[in-house]
């Protein structure tokens, strides 16, 4: 038999190296690997920077003081000032952050199964010595810590950037708007990880790397819709009952999602819509037995409690799509 | 024991696999013995990617098992051992050459680098090149080269060379049978071109209508039976004589015959050649199949003509 000497043409090189389908599967992916790493990178260079100066900002015109429900005139100026420097650029930069899932369901996910089965590559590498199975747990895996890492990075990097503009400006920046929501904190990777499977997965089925894009990008506006339909339900909602106020009894810088009239005895009555035209507001409603009101809302402080409960979501459907792709391959190996 | 040479490289039993367009391959039994280069021949549609599907574990077998020198196609052993070559070779177009022989090597604990890398020299190609930028008989050198550096105990072609120039054919086939040679491997190879698998093959297994119907050596395949040239259609055959198929016109008739006794009984009878064997059964998809002892497989459900 042959001796164990085996050479190799191209240099060694110092270093970690990849080795098996872990470098397989980087080969691959590499062209879109080093661009994912390369925008994570820069984002977190710019968010860095700008922390920097917007924290210089903050301290120097005060803002600190500036908080509370009544504003000074002073306050509310510096307040609109410093947003047109800080707040303003920040918006474009979060809204885009909603094609960041798209983004790795589409190019990552999209193409990851669906060309090797449209090709007939994945008949190449199913008949080396790697199991189909650890094949494609590295297939789904690698870019799946890939995602993890970039969209990590560039969710830290924007909360980073976001957080001293949110805090200064309070109400004025709301926070449960679905910019910021979902461009910052831990709903970006997760959001990022569901995509990626979703685009994995129905390339799988669907065989055809421009259809799996296409679904991808249908199926995905559709969770997008989903989820943004029950966001408001993700983490319990708050009730406040005030009396005596014909203001919602909230928080300024609360997301307020219901309220209405209360009675004398403190039950929910119907809006005397035609009191608001009268002279005396407080008089005509008081006449109609409402004095006081309700509100249900979620405070500043569930925005990372929503934020966990949706990427969990996220992370349980991705799951449940890794199952659902797991059974595809066992049913239809090839 | 895997390299015991009484377990069969390949060994069917009852295998069956039905796509939803019906069966393409039924009920099919036999064995290869392992060291053959086995010739497996058929029309389109016969069966033949799919058996070699089922070897290479790409596909599941509806019923009946196979199994590759005792293992199971997916089992390790089996994997370790088994290179296939399909008919698209698809390799990535994106890759280098150099990185399609990495993959061989990150991918199979018996990569032999050497081996795969003499393939590759032999017909110039450049490592560094993309393979999406190579000819077809560049990119067919590719995958071989990728199948034989993983020192395969078998190896299962489905029809590899079919887009290939003559001279390059010669020469896959030519570095092919040196490498089996050498490591005593088994050599499956699906053609259509019978002539370019009879200086080649020493076994023979042809499927026609979804099942084996000749399998064994080539030269006791041949002798058993006999080519009638020459004689009329009304003319009856000999006894102990049976017409397997018969071609030609008015003129002159020439009928493939299977027979039991090996002498030739008189003039215009003759061995007939490994081409008119395979066209004699291609011709009648309805013959008895004939299986020699060696590709028999004990308790199996075939009918073996006497």
């Amino acid at each position: 038999m042959s001796t164990a000497t085996t050479r190799s043409r191209t240099p060694v090189r110092r270093g970690p190296r990849l080795r098996g389908l872990t470098w397989l599967i980087w080969r691959q992916n590499r062209t879109a690997f080093w661009i994912g790493l390369a925008v994570a990178a820069a984002v977190a260079c710019y968010a860095l920077v700008q922390h920097q100066h917007i924290a210089a900002a903050v301290t120097a015109q005060h803002l600190d003081a500036c908080q509370g429900h009544q504003l000074s005139e002073r306050c509310l100026s510096r307040l609109t000032t410093f947003g047109q420097q800080y707040q303003f650029p920040m918006r474009r930069p979060l809204q885009a952050m909603l094609l960041l899932p798209f983004l790795f369901g589409l190019f990552l996910g999209g193409p990851q199964l669906a060309q090797e089965l449209e090709s007939g590559t994945y008949r190449t590498v199913a008949t080396q010595s790697v199991t189909r199975m650890r094949w494609f747990a590295a297939k789904l895996g690698v870019p799946l810590a890939m995602t993890v890492l970039v969209s990590g990075v560039i969710a830290a990097a924007m909360t980073w950037w976001w957080h001293p503009v949110a805090k200064a400006m309070g109400p004025m920046f709301p926070w449960h708007q679905w910019y910021p929501f979902y461009g910052v904190g831990p709903v970006v990777v997760g959001l990022s990880v569901l995509f990626y499977l979703l685009g994995a997965t129905l390339g799988l089925v669907l065989r055809r790397t421009v259809l799996a894009m296409g679904a991808t990008l249908a199926v995905g506006a559709g969770l997008f819709a989903l989820l943004e339909a029950v966001r408001p339900r993700l983490w319990p909602v708050r009730t406040a009952y005030a009396q005596h106020t014909s203001e919602p009894p909230a928080p300024l810088d609360a997301w307020q999602l219901a309220d209405g009239p209360l009675s004398k005895e403190g039950h929910r009555v119907s809006e005397a819509w035609d009191c608001y035209a009268a002279g005396d507001i407080k008089q005509c409603l008081a006449s109609r037995g409402i004095t006081g009101r309700w509100s249900e809302y979620h405070p500043a402080s569930d925005l990372w409690p929503l934020q966990w409960t949706a990427t969990g979501l996220c992370l349980a459907l991705g799951v449940v799509l890794i199952a659902l792709s797991l059974w595809w391959t066992r049913r239809n190996p090839a | 024991m895997t390299d015991s040479p009484n377990v069969p490289a390949i060994e069917t039993v009852g295998l069956g696999r039905r796509y939803r367009r019906g069966w393409a391959l039924r009920d099919t039994s036999f064995r290869l013995p392992a060291g053959r280069v086995c010739a497996l021949v058929g029309p389109n549609g016969a069966g033949k990617t799919t058996l070699l599907s089922m070897a290479a574990d790409l596909i599941t077998p509806t019923t009946g098992t196979i199994t590759l020198s005792g293992h199971r196609p997916g089992s390790v052993q089996a994997r370790q051992s088994t290179a296939f070559l399909s008919q698209q070779k698809a390799l990535y177009p994106r890759f280098r050459v150099s990185e399609i022989l990495r993959m061989g090597r990150e991918l199979n604990p018996t990569w032999h680098q050497e081996t795969a890398e003499s393939v590759i020299d032999a017909g110039q190609v450049p490592m560094n090149a993309r393979v999406g930028t190579l000819s077809g008989g560049q990119a067919t050198r590719v995958a071989f080269a990728l199948a034989l550096g993983k020192r395969p105990r078998l190896m299962l072609l489905d029809e590899p060379m079919a887009d290939l120039d003559p001279l390059v054919r010669h020469q896959m086939n030519d570095i092919l049978q040196a490498e089996a040679r050498r490591h005593g491997s088994t050599v499956v190879m699906s053609s259509h071109l019978v002539s370019e698998l009879e200086s080649a093959c020493d076994y023979l297994v042809l499927v026609n209508n979804g099942t084996v119907r000749l399998a064994g050596e080539v030269d006791l395949l041949l002798a058993e039976h006999r080519q009638l040239t020459g004689h009329h259609r009304q003319e009856p055959v000999p006894d102990g004589y049976q017409v397997i198929a018969t071609s030609g016109d008015e003129g002159g008739h020439s009928s493939l015959v299977r027979t039991s006794h090996a002498s030739p009984p008189d003039a215009g009878h003759r061995a007939p050649t490994l081409e008119e064997l395979v066209l004699g059964y291609l011709r009648a998809p309805d013959a008895p199949a004939l299986l020699t002892p060696s590709a028999r497989v004990d308790g199996g459900m075939e009918v073996v003509a006497a």
